[in-house]
């Protein structure tokens, strides 16, 4: 009893952070939603934000019915599993070079991983705008070549989208699944080795299968944070082809109804809560025992 | 035809001592043989390069008088059973038992109908084969290593220190079991350990290692009764080991060994000494007396002879109590 307290004393802090600046605005985004929208009296510099002391489901009953709305959601989550299989695929080979690198070369690797994650966000995405516009060194080069006539559409467009949210998911995606394959008892593929097994059916039926719960983390994350993605499309998709998060920011800032916003915001949550549900339960069981 | 050759074999890792350094012996077929040595002594690194697990700096390795120095592991058919076991945590004891058959090509009916029958072998229940490794005790797991090594047919068995993680018991038990099974298979072994009962008891012939180097190599009981050097005689767990120094006030003049049974206490014996401890051993009691040059040495004595802790007696050496070490 008195350890267990002790132990609330030096969690208190962050609940209190998490209750406060998660649960807290959750709930209130739930609330704003639920306000009906755009008014002259309402809150807000010239009003029209929303009317404050509403209740109305009017939000949840448009979103429901609106083909726009959907079409949204329908290209959000496409990208996230778009963007998290492509992570995987990338990220696997990656991952397992990793763990066949000498034991002095590992921090050095892991290093050149995390490095692209210490640079700003949108000193990354503006330099990517740069390499992919019509006349940057992609297109020059592949014009020079004569691979290609006119410049491909590497941004506003679903495939700069879909480069730029990789490439800022991808080493997550790598340190999740590199740090399931140090966990894995080498001797296990020496030992299948010793039995005969070739370097490809060592990878196939001991690596891979005990990776498994590993890689599957790593779909997870990549899934979760793909479908939040907000600067890659927002800075490098195509206006037409816009996730939830960019319509969020639209709905608030230059649409005015924040009821509409955190509906969508609420949508947004419900899905993510789902896909982390499923995977949850669906997560491959683990055979790497405790050391 | 030789089992296993190796010519002039060594080993280094980056910037250190050699962990094998220059060691040639010759495998007979059907041969159990021992590489005893205390913990980095680096036996289990010249089994590792038997096995094509490490690469060696210099020298040659034979199978079966093929040069396998460059091959690796998986096409040099040697079954390893290892120290931790390597059991695959997402097979069953089945699955891993047949796995060097399954990647062979194998058929399904074919190779579990193998599985089955080495599993008969080491005595695992048909309901213990479909659990994990995890679900499977210490002994079981090692029994399902051991047929796993030997399932694909291999022309050799390599163990290192397969009891080493067994209690006493089970240990002993296991070892009599995968003496039998050896010979059963009439296959060649080598073990690696650093318990001497366990080479002394399991060998057909010992190897004594130490520090890289192959100190001496023989039948168990050449290896225990004649030892080449005093370090051998120390590791066997002799207790009455001279170097020359010590060797010198007994009026020997080389290093010796010399046989507690052997020794005798007496009130005119011509070495002075002083009993320092007495402990009862069931059939005799063993004595440590000290001599005058500060020398501790075991006596064991029958129990009608009683002997009274600080008592000064004379220790008798008869020839036949020494071993001469290193001729």
């Amino acid at each position: 009893m008195k350890k267990s307290s002790r132990a609330w004393c030096w969690a208190a802090p962050s609940v209190l952070l998490l209750v406060s600046l998660l649960l807290w605005p959750m709930i209130y985004l739930v609330r704003l939603s639920l306000n009906e929208g755009g008014s002259k009296s309402g809150f807000g510099i010239g009003g029209s934000f929303y009317k404050p002391g509403t209740w109305t489901l009017e939000v949840y009953r448009t979103l429901a019915t609106e083909h726009y709305f959907w079409q949204v959601t329908w290209f959000t989550v496409w990208l996230g599993f778009f963007v998290a299989a492509m992570c995987v695929l990338l990220g696997y080979p990656v991952a397992h070079y990793l763990w066949q690198l000498p034991r002095r070369w590992k921090p050095l690797a892991l290093a050149c991983v995390i490095i692209p994650k210490l640079s700003n966000l949108l000193v990354t995405i503006y330099g990517l705008k740069m390499i992919l516009g019509d006349h940057g060194p992609v297109n020059e080069t592949l014009m020079t070549l004569g691979i290609i006539k006119e410049p491909l559409a590497l941004q506003h467009s679903v495939t700069g989208v879909v480069i730029g949210k990789t490439l800022l998911v991808l080493p997550y995606t790598i340190l999740l699944i590199w740090a399931g394959l140090e966990r894995l008892d080498r001797t296990l593929i020496s030992a299948a080795r010793g039995l005969g097994a070739t370097g490809w059916q060592t990878f196939s039926r001991v690596t891979l299968p005990l990776s498994l719960p590993a890689l599957a983390a790593g779909a997870l994350i990549s899934l979760i944070w793909a479908l939040g993605a907000f600067i890659s499309p927002y800075l490098l998709g195509s206006p037409e082809q816009i996730t939830l998060a960019v319509d969020v920011q639209r709905q608030m800032f230059e649409n005015l109804h924040w009821p509409r916003a955190a509906g969508e915001g609420v949508a947004m949550l419900l899905t993510l809560a789902l896909i982390a549900g499923a995977g949850a339960l669906l997560r491959p069981k683990s055979h790497v025992l405790p050391r | 035809m030789a089992a296993v050759r190796l010519d002039h074999l060594s080993c280094g890792f980056t910037g250190g001592t050699l962990a094998v350094d220059d060691v040639s012996f010759e495998l007979a077929a059907g041969e159990f043989f021992c590489l005893l040595g205390p913990s980095g002594s680096g036996k289990s690194t010249l089994l590792r390069l038997i096995g094509g697990y490490l690469p060696p700096n210099s020298g040659r390795v034979f199978i079966h008088d093929r040069d396998v120095t460059h091959v690796p592991p998986e096409k040099r058919n040697a079954g390893m059973v290892f120290q931790n076991y390597a059991l695959f945590p997402h097979l069953n004891a089945l699955d891993n038992v047949a796995f060097g058959l399954r990647v062979k090509g194998v058929a399904k009916k074919e190779r579990e109908a193998k599985a089955n029958e080495m599993l008969d072998w080491v005595g695992l229940t048909p309901d213990e084969r479909r659990r994990r490794p995890a679900q499977l005790s210490g002994g079981q797991q090692q029994r399902v290593a051991l047929a796993r090594a030997l399932a694909f047919d291999p022309s050799l068995l390599m163990l290192d220190e397969p009891f080493a993680n067994l209690d006493r018991s089970l240990r002993e038990r296991l070892r009599e079991e995968m003496g039998d099974v050896q010979r059963r298979a009439g296959i060649t072994a080598i073990l690696v350990t650093h318990d001497r009962d366990e080479a002394l008891a399991l060998g057909d012939r010992i190897a004594v290692m130490n520090h890289g180097k192959l100190l001496q190599i023989g039948t168990p009981e050449q290896v225990y009764r004649e030892p080449q050097s005093t370090t051998v005689a120390t590791f066997l767990g002799h207790r009455n080991v001279l170097d020359v120094a010590a060797a010198k006030p007994c009026g020997l003049d080389r290093s010796a060994l010399l046989w507690p049974e052997k020794l005798r206490l007496h009130r005119d014996g011509h070495l002075p000494a002083v009993v320092r401890r007495i402990v009862y051993a069931g059939s005799h009691r063993v004595n440590t007396v000290q001599l005058d040059s500060g020398l501790e040495l075991e006596v064991h004595t029958a129990h009608d002879a009683l002997h009274q802790i600080g008592e000064r007696v004379g220790l008798e050496i008869p020839p036949d109590a020494i071993t001469p070490i290193g001729l």
